[in-house]
């Protein structure tokens, strides 16, 4: 078996594992290993083509709820979710980041941009934030980027009294092509893939991609149990990805901290599968998952709502009351045709007018239950999610779904419609009409007849001051092992409340600054 | 059929396709609630049902093609449960009996599930369908009462029905949504970037 020894492993390479690891190796000398379980595709593989880029998702776009219903869509290669995201850049929202210090115990994270928390000069969460954005060139949507399918979406927004504000994307130089979901073939998105990867791998970081963790080493003796390396499996490497620097076969890597990066799916199953202590059942339990719920428009004028910048616009107008907003994206064909219900020649026909269709979503900021969860299958070897709408969010979604159909026929489109096949007006979930909007307050959400999809799962590895609500310390490292941090999404106590990505990778960047500050606590 | 284009060497492509595949194998194949022995079905009539074929693009490509492209994409074959769900979706009379497995994985899935009353509610819509149609295997049943066969499963009071409809339309819309031809039919542009 091979061996590697590094001073810090870091697993996973999208939002959180590239910030961590070119944070660090900024900051201090040390030998850095980052891994990640998909491959390392760079532009020239992006082909633009929705199906075969479907590589670039965990379980090829296949992964959902246990029951199939529900996909919970994450990218798997190195950049993860940055690489196939759509750009949307929001900040960390303050009043949450507050609420967690009060409500879970957290130290630091200090929202003042004058704060050295740690005592480490300059660190504080604004910070973070600017350099993240600055690097990831953070900006505001120009004016002339709006494509059809948002001028329509703020039109309907604009009549009926409901603000609307341009997103902020992770871009430069875009070239409006409509490809983000497929991996920007041309580097303008600017994803961790071009952004901290290259900073990382500058300043010597390794990167082993096509690896995946089958389980941490935990030594255990008088002083208490800490990680001391993983274990790991090198997969053939796929046609088109860069070459790696191991050839396929078992692993065993040394490290004095492992920083467990991969994502609110993954982290916590690896924690499962390596044995690591849960006395009070909170590993996987309380996935925040942001359930999305398309709305959709046939309008008499030609959308072609994939072309262009994909989102410019969205509304926090019932953020505050009810917690969800309405966000302006759009697919292409393929996931357009399984979202759009039924079958038959009435199927075709709204394919055959896909170019008149407008979309948005509506994303639900979603409430904690126990009962939404991963775990792993030791059986299947594979990871099991359950997620369910609470009664509460379920009342939401609907308030939400008829005020997103009012904002579609306002618009202007002849005929508004939900993901659904659950029989609202004449048997469907179609409207012609706003007063039939009310109709929305009969859906059910049955598996299978209503479309919701989620692609930011967060919180299955909680930051908190007490093990028996949390699974890690305020500086994300585990309550029961020592020198294994976690600082990816799932660290995040409840909902970040917002598109995650900037709140992720400030995060990392935070527990870096602060882990080459405190390196002795790691040696 | 043509493929999609692309800039990669074929037996690139194909693995990444054959990968892609055997994901929605998975996907599809959560369990099997058949009969395997009687696996040996064709998924034709099924593609007949979910596309219209007195429609242009694919009445050019025809059943056969896009069922093979389904296999080489999907590899159904290779999937007895998914097989196995089939025979049992083609087995019209057998549609109130409510396999084991399928009580089963209701109750995995959804704790708080009423399977009596489920069982209860699929067999009124079933005495619904026999009072219109003639009960015969699927592949017999005329366009009319396929279609409303298809409706059965797809508003099922069972997830794990619902489920083997929704994952047999996603492979074939997946199948066919990705073929040059349809995507010029829907006035779609598909990549930009040519290479």
């Amino acid at each position: 078996m091979k061996q590697l020894k590094c001073d810090v492993l870091v697993i996973g390479s999208g939002a959180a594992g590239p910030v961590f690891a070119a944070t660090l190796a900024e900051r201090m000398s040390a030998d850095v290993l980052l891994v990640e379980k998909g491959p390392h595709y760079t532009a020239k593989f992006f082909n633009q083509n929705e199906l075969e880029m479907k590589a670039l998702y965990a379980g090829h776009g296949a992964r959902s709820t246990v029951d199939g219903a529900m996909p919970i869509n994450g990218g798997e290669c190195v950049g993860g979710g940055t690489t196939v995201n759509y750009a949307l850049s929001f900040n960390p929202v303050a009043a949450v980041w507050r609420g967690w210090r009060s409500q879970y115990g957290l130290e630091g994270f200090s929202l003042d941009r004058g704060a050295s928390d740690y005592g480490v000069p300059g660190l504080n969460l604004p910070r973070c934030v600017s350099d993240v954005r600055e690097r990831c060139n953070v900006h505001t949507v120009e004016p002339d980027g709006v494509n059809t399918n948002n001028a329509l979406f703020k039109r309907g927004c604009d009549r009926l009294g409901i603000t609307t504000r341009p997103f902020d994307l992770n871009m430069r130089g875009c070239l409006r092509c409509g490809f983000c979901g497929q991996g920007c073939a041309y580097d303008r998105k600017r994803g961790t893939l071009v952004t901290f990867v290259p900073d990382a791998l500058a300043r010597g970081v390794r990167l082993l991609h096509h690896c995946s963790v089958d389980r941490l080493a935990f030594e255990t003796s008088a002083s208490g149990r800490r990680v001391i390396g993983a274990m790991a499996t090198v997969t053939p490497t796929q046609p088109g990805s860069e070459p790696n620097m191991l050839e396929p076969g078992p692993v065993a890597i040394d490290a004095s901290l492992v920083v467990l990066t991969a994502g609110s799916i993954e982290s916590p199953v690896l924690l499962q599968r390596s044995g690591h202590p849960d006395p009070h059942d909170r590993i996987g339990r309380g996935l925040i998952a942001h359930p999305g719920l398309p709305i959709g428009g046939v309008f008499d004028e030609i959308v072609d709502g994939y072309k262009g910048i994909t989102g410019s616009y969205y509304s926090d107008h019932f953020y505050r009351q009810h917690a969800f907003m309405f966000e302006c994206l759009f697919a292409h064909p393929l996931d357009l045709a399984v979202a759009i219900p039924g079958f038959g020649i009435e199927h075709f026909r709204m394919m055959r007018h896909q170019a008149n269709i407008a979309g948005f979503g509506v994303l639900l900021v979603d409430t904690p239950s126990d009962a939404n969860r991963v775990r792993w299958n030791a059986e299947t070897g594979e990871p099991e999610i359950f997620y369910q709408l609470s009664d509460a969010d379920a009342r939401r979604m609907r308030f939400a779904a008829a005020r997103g159909v009012e904002v579609m026929l306002a618009a202007g489109a002849r005929e508004a419609f939900v993901t659904s096949d659950e029989p609202l007006v004449n048997g469907a979930a179609r409207f012609t009409d706003s007063a039939q909007a009310g109709a929305c307050s009969s859906l059910q959400f049955l598996p299978h007849r209503t479309m919701m999809s989620s692609a930011h799962a967060q919180a299955t590895l909680k930051m908190g001051a007490h093990p028996e609500s949390s699974v890690v310390n305020s500086r994300g490292e585990s309550h029961f092992v020592r020198n294994l941090m976690v600082c990816d999404s799932s660290a995040f106590p409840a909902t970040c409340g917002v598109n995650p990505m900037i709140s992720i990778m400030s995060l990392a960047r935070y527990q870096a600054i602060r882990t080459a500050a405190e390196w002795p606590r790691y040696r | 059929v043509r493929g999609v284009e692309s800039s990669l060497p074929i037996a690139s492509r194909r693995r990444f396709l054959v990968a892609a595949g055997g994901a929605a194998a998975a996907f599809l194949s959560g369990y099997g609630f058949g009969n395997a022995a009687s696996s040996q079905v064709t998924f034709g009539p099924l593609i007949e049902t979910i596309l219209p074929f007195s429609e242009d693009p694919f009445r050019a490509i025809g059943v056969a093609a896009i069922e093979a492209r389904i296999e080489s994409l999907f590899h159904l074959a290779a999937q007895p449960p998914f097989r196995a769900s089939l025979a049992a979706f083609m087995d019209v009379a057998t549609f109130p009996a409510i396999n084991p497995v399928i009580a089963l994985v209701e109750r995995q899935w959804y704790p708080g599930a009423d399977i009596e009353a489920q069982i209860a509610e699929d067999a009124r819509s079933f005495a619904q369908f026999r009072d219109r149609y003639a009960i015969a295997d699927f592949a017999a049943l005329n366009s009319d009462a396929r279609a409303a066969y298809m409706n059965l499963w797809q508003r099922s009071a069972f997830g794990g029905r619902r489920r083997f409809y929704q994952a047999t339309r996603t492979v074939i819309l997946a199948a066919v949504y990705s073929i040059d031809s349809v995507w010029q039919a829907i006035g779609y542009a598909g990549p930009v970037l040519k290479r």
